[in-house]
């Protein structure tokens, strides 16, 4: 019985998952694109949690989502007429995308073969403490260098977004 | 997961629904009624139904005294037990008794049935579901339809994790049937109160002998607890913009716009203004930040700036009046739901309300101690100060379980009801003032009120014990103030019910003054 739900489930979110990805890749409406990679995002959140990666599963969602999807479509909805664009770039990098795609499937494959994978379902693993001691123990120098990646890149932004002119009305 | 588990899931699933469901409207209605009363109008009070007198008679008769009969039958069947028998019989005699006279009072003819407004929120449910519903033209009508759904999903399920209750522990007999197993899970009933011995212990999970079943009260007790309600609420965000662009109107995309990037704004602040509350218990699952504070005290006395830093940020992120700029009047009409109609409307209303429910559900569990009651824990009363003990007093299991259902939720309304306030109460903000609170107030707050409960905590580790017995007291004399303060508010509230209100007459113009001096106006039927 539990392990039938298991399997139903996993099949459902795979099914999400590629269905909607699909739907990102294939849709000729952008915007019709950026909301099925929601489903996308939420697809694969649902297998981390099968897979016991509760914390990841959470922060896909968070980051993901909250994060990332948001600015897709914000960018996406500010262009004038976007959803007018019916061309795609078909004119070059055939062969190189080929080639790209069968060097992706080829890892791909050698990591889903060699994988041990767990045969029965796992009692849910909670890994929020383990990674928090993880990544301030152990891998602590990895994490401070992203943390001063993302400050760097945050600077950046704000150094180009901000106005070097200050409007009259801003002066107060 | 087992037969009984399973049962006890649907149960809660069902009750928390229901509950989110029935709030919701009942909320609508409080909130036209609050309204009405500070800004002294009717308010609410058109939706009638039209009931022959004569049914309302047979209904409170009949009803009255089918009632009394069968708490009678109760009583007759209690005979072993005196003390159970009489308060049977006393109950059947008031309700039969409150049966007859409400059948004798009701009037003859017909009666219109207004329960104060009550049906207000029914009236608007057959409104939403009978109206046209409008799709722009040069709209996406997919979209269109999607919207509404995105932006109410996450309103739905996020009060999934939230406890509502103590860990309810069953005994579980042997042999029979499921439903005599659950009719025998009187788990330490007492014969009496003073000869009462918890068979559950007094903190943690009760899982003292196999034969125990503890079911949580909370739909699902996930690791990961508040990090699941964040990642959802975000998923909201992309409701409201979809919804905003596939309207084909310039107003609702730019609402839709204001609303996503106000709520991603806040979502931040919000997120960095509980990480206090989370170092404090050191955990992310509601149920050990609960515990903590059942142990210790409440969060409002550890984290006071987190609780006013999260309720801004909550009253943000539900986009309601303080910080409506994503809809407005003057603006952008009605933002990115302006051109939605019927059902698909009242979806965004409906998300709104439940929002402000599961905002509030958090700030209870995370600030006002959850279902805890302070000094009372799960073997009873203890009154305590430090490990000087004052009084202390067994209670019945069930009944403590019962208590603090009924505590969360009482508690839930109180800060519901404070949430409608504040829309009624505090003007709204232009949209550059949200976006400057929100990044130059707000989140600088947030940031330091985390730093300083870190240094705070490495502060209390490494204290003597002299400092940390008087943390002790300190925090049972917190919890003393909050059954003070609570005893007191009881009080004044019950002076306040019994009081006589006094009329208050400004009369302005002096044709008021006139018909004053002759005995009065007319007085309007309408006038509520």
């Amino acid at each position: 019985m539990a392990v039938d739900l298991t399997l139903v489930s996993f099949f459902a979110l795979a099914a999400l998952t590629l269905v909607s990805g699909a739907v990102v890749a294939f849709s000729r409406n952008i915007i019709h694109a950026t909301v099925a990679l929601l489903g996308c995002f939420l697809g694969i959140a649902g297998l981390y949690v099968q897979l016991s990666a509760d914390f990841l599963a959470a922060v896909q969602v968070l980051v993901y989502v909250g994060g990332t999807l948001t600015l897709i479509l914000f960018a996406v909805m500010l262009t004038a007429r976007i959803e007018d664009v019916r061309t795609s770039n078909t004119s070059t990098g055939l062969p190189v995308g080929v080639a790209l795609v069968a060097a992706l499937l080829l890892v791909l494959g050698k990591v889903a073969t060699t994988t041990a994978w767990p045969e029965t379902p796992r009692a849910p693993m909670p890994s929020t403490a383990k990674l928090g001691h993880a990544l301030l123990g152990d891998y602590l120098l990895p994490f401070e260098l992203g943390s001063i990646l993302l400050l760097a890149a945050m600077i950046g932004a704000v150094v180009l977004a901000r106005r070097a002119v200050k409007r009259n009305w801003e002066k107060a | 997961m087992d037969s009984v588990s399973f049962v006890f899931a649907l149960l809660k699933i069902a009750l928390i629904l229901g509950f989110l469901v029935t709030l919701t409207a009942v909320l609508t209605w409080v909130e036209r009624r609050q309204c009405a009363l500070i800004q002294d109008r009717v308010g609410p009070n058109r939706a009638v139904v039209y009931v022959p007198g004569l049914a309302l008679k047979l209904l409170a008769g009949g009803g009255g005294l089918g009632l009394g009969a069968a708490l009678a039958a109760a009583g007759m069947a209690l005979r072993e037990h005196p003390k159970a028998m009489v308060v049977c019989f006393a109950a059947a005699a008031v309700v039969a008794l409150a049966g007859v006279v409400g059948a004798v009072r009701v009037p003859s003819g017909t009666v219109g049935i207004r329960l104060a407004g009550m049906l207000h929120p029914v009236a608007d449910g057959i409104k939403f579901i009978t109206k046209e519903d409008f799709v722009p033209p040069n709209g996406d009508r997919l979209l269109h339809a999607l919207g509404p759904i995105i932006a109410l999903f996450p309103a739905l399920v996020t009060l999934a994790v939230v406890p509502f209750g103590d860990t309810l522990a069953v005994q579980l007999g042997a042999g029979g049937n499921l439903w005599s197993r659950l009719a025998h899970g009187r788990i330490g009933w007492a014969d009496s109160l003073r000869h009462y011995h918890a068979a559950v212990p007094r903190f943690g999970m009760p899982t003292l002998s196999p034969d125990l079943l503890p079911v949580p009260l909370q739909i699902v007790d996930l690791d990961v607890g508040i990090l699941y309600i964040f990642a959802l609420a975000g998923t909201g965000i992309i409701g409201a913009a979809v919804a905003g662009w596939s309207s084909d109107n310039k107003y609702a995309l730019l609402g839709g716009l204001r609303a996503a990037s106000q709520m991603v704004s806040y979502e931040v602040a919000m997120g960095l203004s509980l990480v206090g509350a989370f170092m404090i218990s050191s955990s992310l699952r509601l149920d050990d930040i609960v515990r903590w504070q059942s142990e210790h005290t409440w969060g409002i006395f550890v984290q006071p700036f987190a609780f006013v830093l999260f309720l801004a940020t909550a009253v943000a992120e539900q986009k309601r009046t303080p910080f409506d700029a994503p809809e407005g009047e003057s603006e952008i009409v009605a933002g990115y739901f302006l051109e939605y109609s019927g059902m698909k409307f009242s979806m965004f209303m409906m998300g709104e309300y439940m929002e402000l429910i599961v905002s509030s559900a958090l700030l209870v569990t995370i600030f006002l101690g959850g279902y805890a009651i302070p000094f009372v824990h799960r073997d009873g009363i203890t009154l305590a100060f430090g490990d000087r003990v004052l009084w202390q007093a067994a209670l019945p299991h069930v009944a403590l379980v019962a208590l603090s259902v009924l505590v969360f939720f009482g508690k839930l309304l109180a800060v519901c009801f404070l949430q409608l306030f504040i829309r009624w109460t505090v003007p709204r903000f232009r949209y550059d003032q949200v976006m400057r609170l929100g990044w130059r107030r707000l989140l600088p707050a947030a940031l330091v009120n985390m730093m300083l409960t870190g240094a705070a905590l490495i502060a209390v580790d490494h204290a003597s014990a002299g400092i940390d017995q008087a943390l002790r007291i300190a925090a049972d004399v917190c919890n003393a103030v909050v059954v003070l303060g609570f005893a007191y508010g009881g009080v004044a509230f019950v002076r306040f019910l019994a009081s006589r209100p006094k009329p208050q007459q400004e009369l302005l113009s002096t044709s008021a003054q006139r018909a004053h001096a002759q005995g009065g106006a007319h007085t309007s039927p309408m006038q509520a």
